[in-house]
């Protein structure tokens, strides 16, 4: 029990600024990207022995905070129309203010989902294409391209080439 | 390595170090700008990405799994009581309501095990759904239908009208070529994948996060009905609609 309780107290204080910030870029919502980071950290430890090698522990971790949120959405039954698209990260104490960045911070919230989420395990943590594969369960092919056409798209939304839209997701 | 290859790898990865991509970059100028110029995109990625963390969260998570075992040592034991009364309920209530809905065995009642053909289904599904349920798809035409059907000796019976077939293709599943089609009925939309050589003994129930639904025995094969978890509408009438299917979908003779 020791033991274990050991390897989770280093699994949180190694990942939960990682969960916390992949969840705030999933979810929009301060409030709601701590209640994920504390679900997952839940689920995390009922089956902490399933985890075999702590060189996963990180993709683990961020495997089940994906199915947390979709959770989320399953219990609360969220529609399309009540997906607060706004929310996402507009709190601007919390980011770097110099234009290039605030313009960049706009296009993400823009950026479908299928494009954001890659960009942000590549960027943020940098996750391996392999690794993002294994997580979104997709080939490593689809996942590059994933990636070319985020940057190109926040690229050319920047050089005003092509504007994103707004669109409602699933999650 | 040319200009086009060398600028789509570094839209892939800016950081990418392998030897044709670090030659190229050494002999093309515009190509140097164009790195720098993704490297500094991605360097503002970063930037904005990086928003602050609630200070004390790690604390918070800890408190959270101390109180969560202290406030609930035994929930483990009752939630695996309560499970087990549910499924014996459910079970009893079954054959009781329905004894021959899926199979007319009256031994293959449906249980919320997953065999081991449900993980498969689930994950081609789960990686194909992004492209099917992101937008509407138009009914493909007969000949396409049928031309995905005849590649697996398949046939659809009347009870389905081909108009309603959205999306119909051969796909690899465990090993074996499954045919794979998204069907609407109404406002819902239901995917069915036709599953070959494989012989599951009864129906499963598919209690998975993102999909509900049924895998039942069929005459040569296998019959995977389900439906997105997210779908109430959808997944409440799953199981009529499973039993529909499974009348309405058979492989022909020769097989």
């Amino acid at each position: 029990m020791q033991e274990k309780r050991l390897r989770y107290e280093n699994l949180v204080n190694a990942y939960n600024s990682w969960l916390y910030r992949y969840a705030y870029w999933l979810c929009g919502e301060k409030a709601t990207s701590e209640d994920l980071v504390q679900e997952t950290y839940l689920r995390a430890w009922r089956f902490l022995d399933s985890l075999k090698d702590e060189k996963a522990a990180k993709s683990w971790l961020t495997t089940i905070l994906r199915r947390e949120n979709a959770r989320r959405f399953e219990r609360k039954q969220l529609a399309y129309s009540e997906i607060e698209l706004d929310s996402l990260p507009s709190e601007r104490e919390d980011f770097d203010t110099r234009p290039e960045v605030l313009a960049l911070r706009n296009a993400l919230r823009l950026l479908p989902k299928k494009y954001r989420e890659p960009l942000v395990l590549q960027v943020l943590e940098g996750f391996s294409l392999e690794e993002i594969a294994n997580i979104f369960d997709l080939p490593r092919n689809t996942v590059a391209t994933r990636l070319h056409r985020a940057r190109q798209k926040l690229r050319k939304h920047l050089n005003g080439e092509e504007q994103l839209v707004q669109v409602n997701e699933l999650p | 390595m040319n200009c086009l290859e060398f600028r789509q790898q570094i839209l892939v990865d800016p950081y990418t170090k392998f030897g044709p991509a670090e030659n190229h970059l050494s002999q093309c100028e515009r190509c140097q700008d164009f790195a720098n110029e993704i490297k500094n995109l991605d360097a503002n990625i970063y930037q904005a990405l990086n928003v602050s963390v609630p200070e004390g969260l790690g604390a918070k998570v800890h408190l959270k799994q101390s109180l969560s075992e202290q406030n609930n040592p035994h929930k483990p034991q009752l939630w695996l009581a309560l499970a087990a009364s549910l499924m014996a309920v459910a079970v009893f209530m079954y054959q009781l309501v329905a004894p021959s809905a899926v199979q007319p065995n009256p031994t293959s009642a449906i249980v919320s095990l997953v065999n081991q053909l449900a993980e498969p289904v689930i994950a081609h599904v789960n990686h194909k759904s992004h492209d099917f349920y992101a937008v509407d798809h138009q009914p493909i035409s007969n000949t396409d239908l049928q031309s995905v059907l005849s590649g697996l000796s398949a046939e659809i019976g009347t009870k389905i009208s081909v108009e309603n077939v959205l999306y119909a293709a051969i796909c690899p599943v465990d090993g074996t070529r499954a045919t794979h089609l998204i069907v609407k009925d109404g406002s819902d939309k239901y995917t069915v994948v036709l599953i070959p050589d494989h012989a599951p003994s009864k129906a499963f129930e598919i209690d998975d996060e993102l999909w509900r639904g049924y895998i039942s025995p069929h005459p040569a094969g296998a019959i995977a009905v389900l439906a997105a978890a997210t779908d109430n509408h959808a997944v409440a009438r799953i199981k009529e609609i499973n039993d529909q299917y499974i009348q309405s979908f058979y492989l022909s003779a020769e097989r």
